[in-house]
C-alpha cells in the first residue's frame, strides 16, 4: 500500500535539543487507512516525531504536512483532523468515562449526545457498567479505551498512538490491537509508536527503525516474519 | 463560549473537594464579615437617628437665652453612614460619626466606629472588600495554577490540546470558569446582602443600585486581571512546583507587600501636618477669644466699615456685629488652614490611587471604597456640609444678636424658641456617583495589558 496522495508528509524533518539531533532527516509518508508502526529503543526519537506532528514542537528544518496542510503554519487546525492518544490517557479522575468524552470531544469540536457516546465507549471495549463511573477508578487500559473512544469521536484523519499497549495486560493488548484495524478500516490512517514488536506485525502495515532519530530502516511487515522482524530490529539498533 | 464545556469545567472544579470546600469557607468568612458590618452599621445606625432627634429636641428646648449662647450650646451633626458601606466600610470605621457644631470653632469629628470595633473588625476580618481584594487573589491563583499547571502535570493539558482546541480557547474557557465560580461563591452573595441591606434600611435608589453594580463589576474584573496573571505565569513556567513558588511570590508582592509600600511611600513623599501644627495656626489666625489689642483694632474697623466715629452711631449692635466680623474672619481661615489640611488628605489619596499602576490590589483598594462612598472625598463632603451648616447656624444667631436695640440702653432682646426653629434640621446626603474613580484607568490597563500577555503566552503553549 503506497500513498497516492498522503495523509501524513514528513520531509526531511530535523529537530535538535541543545545542539543534539532528536529527530534527523526524517522524511515519511501514510496514506489514508494505512498503520505504520515506528520502532525505536528509548531516546531514538519517537516522541519527539509525534510532538513535531502534533505541533508541540516546532521542526528546525524540514516540512510536515497532514491533509496537504503545514503544521508549522497552522497547527491548531491541523490538530483538529489528528487524534492523539498518549502513552498513558490520563483523563479528568472527578469526571465519569462519559464525561470526560463529552468533555473532550466537545474541545475538539464535536457535539455527542449521551447516546453516542454510550455508542463509542462500547465500541473502544469499555464495559457499559464503567460508563458513568468515576476515572479515577479506572484501569490504564480503561482510560485507554475512553481515549480511543475520544479519537474515534472526532472521526480524524489521522490517529497518532504513543506507546499505546505499553502497560496494557495481553487480553487488553489485543482488544487494542482490534481497535486500530476498526479505526484503519474506516480509513483512518494509523501512526503507532512502540516499543512492542508483536504488535507490530499484528496490526502495521509498514515499519520503519528510529536510531537517533534517523529512519534507518523500513518495510512492509507482510514481508517480514516475527523472528525476522526481531532480528531486524536487533541489527539496527545494535549498529 | 460552548456551555456545556463551561458546565463541565464547573463541575471539575465542583468535584476537586479541597479546592471548593476551600473556597466556600472564603465565602462564609466573605459573607460573615458583611453580616457582621451589617449588624454595626444597624446599630450604628439607629444610634444616630436617636441622638439625632434628641439633639434636635434639645435644640428647639433650650429655652429663652442670648442668641450668641445658643450658637455655643449649638447641637451635634451625625454623619449618614453610606448605604453600602457593609461591603467596604473605607475609612468610616476611622473618622468621626458626629460634629459638635458651635461658634468660632470648626471641630474636628468625634466617636469613630472602631474604637469600639467587636474583634473580628480590629483583626480586619469583618472587612468584605479587604478580604475580596487581599485574601481572594490567593484562592484565584490556587484555580489558575490547577487549570494549567497541575493539568499540565496530569497530562490532561496534553489531551485536551491535542483534540485540537486552540491555546487560547482552552484557557479562556478555564480562565471563565475560574473567574465564574469566584463570582458566584464570592461577589454574588455579597451583592445580593448588599441589596437586602439597603431595601431593609430604606435606602435603594438609583444612585445606590448604580454604585453596587459598578462595585461589583469592579471586583469582577479584578478577580480576571488576577486569574490572568495565574495563567500567565502558570503556562509560562512549566514546572508544576516553580509555577506554585513563583504565584505565592507574586502574590506576596502584588497583595501584600506594594499596598503596603504604597501606603509609607505616599505617607512619607506627601506628609501631613500635625494636629498640633494646624490647630496652633488656627488659634493665631482666628482666635476664639480676642486680646484687647485685636480687640480695638477690631472696633476701629467696624467703625470704618460703616464710616462711623461712635459705636452708639453703628446702624447695628456692636457686639452682634464684632461677633459677626469675627466668625467671618474665621470661615475664611477655616477654609485655608483646614482645607488645606484635607486638600492634602485628597492629594495622598490622588497619589495612592495612581499608584495601582503596580499592583491591582492597590487600584482595587483605592476604587471600592469609591464606588461604595466610604472613600475619603465622601467623608469630606460630610465635613464641609456640617460646616456650611454651622456657619448657617452661627450666622442666624449673630444676625438675632446684631440687630439695633430699640433705644439706647434697652437690653438686647433674647432668643426663644421661634428663632430656634429658624433653623433647619440637619440632613447630610451622600452625593451621587460624581467623584471620577481615579484608580479605574489603572485597573483598566491592568486588564488590557493582561489579555494582550496571555495571547502572546497562549501563542505557543507547550503540554
Amino acid at each position: 500500500m503506497r500513498p497516492e496522495s498522503p495523509v501524513l508528509r514528513l520531509q526531511a524533518v530535523t529537530k535538535s535539543f541543545a545542539g543534539r539531533p532528536a529527530v534527523d532527516e526524517l522524511s515519511l509518508e501514510l496514506a489514508a487507512g494505512e498503520v505504520y508502526a515506528l520502532l525505536g529503543p528509548n531516546g531514538a526519537g519517537k516522541t519527539t516525531t509525534l510532538n513535531l506532528i502534533l505541533g508541540f514542537d516546532v521542526p528546525d528544518k524540514g516540512t510536515i504536512e497532514v491533509g496537504g496542510s503545514c503544521v508549522t503554519r497552522d497547527p491548531v487546525a491541523v490538530r483538529a483532523r489528528m487524534a492523539y492518544l498518549p502513552e498513558t490517557v490520563m483523563l479528568h479522575p472527578s469526571l465519569s468515562g462519559m464525561e470526560n468524552l463529552h468533555y473532550f470531544s466537545l474541545l475538539g469540536g464535536t457535539r455527542l449526545c449521551a447516546a453516542q457516546m454510550g455508542r463509542l465507549l462500547t465500541e473502544a471495549g469499555l464495559p457499559a457498567a464503567a460508563h458513568s463511573q468515576r476515572t479515577a477508578v479506572y484501569s490504564k487500559g480503561m482510560r485507554q479505551k475512553v481515549g480511543l473512544a475520544i479519537a474515534l469521536a472526532k472521526q480524524a484523519e489521522l490517529l497518532l498512538l504513543d506507546e499505546p499497549t505499553s502497560g496494557l495486560d495481553v487480553s487488553a493488548a489485543n482488544e487494542f490491537s482490534q481497535l486500530v484495524r476498526t479505526a484503519s478500516g474506516r480509513g483512518m490512517a494509523v501512526l503507532m509508536a512502540t516499543h512492542d514488536l508483536s504488535r507490530v506485525t499484528d496490526v502495521a502495515h509498514r515499519l520503519g527503525v528510529l536510531r537517533a532519530g534517523r529512519l534507518v530502516f523500513e518495510s512492509a511487515t507482510a514481508a517480514l516474519s516475527p523472528a525476522d522482524l526481531e532480528a531486524s530490529y536487533l541489527r539496527q539498533i545494535a549498529a | 463560549m460552548n456551555w456545556r464545556l463551561l458546565l463541565l469545567e464547573f463541575t471539575l472544579l465542583r468535584r476537586e473537594r479541597r479546592v471548593w470546600w476551600s473556597l466556600v469557607a472564603l465565602a462564609l468568612l466573605v459573607v460573615g464579615a458583611c453580616l457582621v458590618t451589617a449588624q454595626e452599621q444597624i446599630r450604628g445606625s439607629a444610634a444616630k437617628a436617636d441622638i439625632a432627634a434628641a439633639e434636635r429636641q434639645r435644640w428647639l428646648g433650650q429655652g429663652v437665652k442670648d442668641p450668641h449662647s445658643a450658637a455655643h450650646y449649638s447641637i451635634y451633626a451625625l454623619k449618614t453612614s453610606p448605604a453600602l458601606s457593609l461591603l467596604d466600610p473605607g475609612v468610616d470605621p476611622y473618622v468621626g460619626q458626629a460634629v459638635w457644631l458651635e461658634a468660632h470653632h470648626q471641630n474636628d469629628g468625634l466617636y469613630r466606629t472602631q474604637d469600639e470595633a467587636p474583634v473580628l473588625q480590629r483583626e480586619g476580618l469583618a472587612n468584605p472588600a479587604a478580604l475580596l481584594i487581599s485574601i481572594a487573589p490567593l484562592f484565584a491563583f490556587l484555580l489558575a495554577f490547577r487549570a494549567v499547571a497541575l493539568e499540565r502535570e496530569r497530562g490532561t493539558l496534553r489531551l485536551a490540546l491535542g483534540v485540537g482546541t486552540a491555546p487560547l480557547r482552552l484557557i479562556a474557557l478555564k480562565a471563565t470558569a475560574c473567574v465564574g465560580v469566584l463570582v458566584l461563591l464570592l461577589i454574588v452573595p455579597v451583592g445580593l446582602l448588599g441589596a437586602a441591606f439597603c431595601v431593609r434600611e430604606g435606602t435603594f435608589s438609583t444612585d445606590t443600585t448604580l454604585r453596587l453594580a459598578l462595585w461589583c463589576m469592579a471586583m469582577t474584573v479584578y478577580f480576571v486581571i488576577v486569574v490572568m496573571i495565574g495563567m500567565i505565569v502558570a503556562a509560562r513556567i512549566t514546572h508544576g512546583r516553580a509555577a506554585l513558588a513563583t504565584l505565592f511570590g507574586l502574590w506576596t508582592v502584588l497583595v501584600l507587600a506594594l499596598p503596603r509600600w504604597a501606603s509609607d511611600a505616599v505617607a512619607v513623599s506627601w506628609p501631613l501636618p500635625s494636629t498640633q501644627s494646624v490647630q496652633q495656626a488656627l488659634q493665631e489666625r482666628a482666635p476664639a477669644y480676642w486680646s484687647a489689642e485685636q480687640g480695638a483694632s477690631q472696633h476701629a474697623a467696624l467703625l470704618a466699615r460703616h464710616g462711623v466715629q461712635r459705636k452708639e452711631d453703628l446702624p447695628v449692635d456692636l457686639r452682634g456685629a464684632e461677633l459677626d466680623m469675627a466668625e467671618r474672619h474665621s470661615h475664611d481661615v477655616f477654609d485655608e488652614v483646614l482645607g488645606g489640611f484635607y486638600d492634602q488628605v485628597s492629594e495622598q489619596d490622588l497619589v495612592h490611587s495612581l499608584l495601582g499602576w503596580i499592583s491591582p490590589a492597590i487600584a482595587m483598594q483605592s476604587l471600592s471604597p469609591a464606588l461604595v462612598g466610604s472613600d475619603f472625598a465622601h467623608h469630606r463632603e460630610f465635613i464641609d456640609t456640617a460646616e456650611r451648616y454651622r456657619r448657617d447656624l452661627v450666622n442666624r444667631m449673630n444676625a438675632a444678636v446684631m440687630k439695633p436695640v430699640a433705644s439706647a440702653g434697652a437690653a438686647q432682646p433674647a432668643g426663644d424658641a421661634a428663632l430656634w426653629s429658624q433653623v433647619p434640621e440637619f440632613r447630610h446626603s451622600r452625593p451621587a456617583l460624581w467623584t471620577a474613580p481615579t484608580a479605574l484607568p489603572a485597573l483598566v490597563t491592568w486588564l488590557v495589558a493582561g489579555v494582550l500577555l496571555l495571547a502572546v503566552t497562549l501563542r505557543r503553549l507547550r503540554p
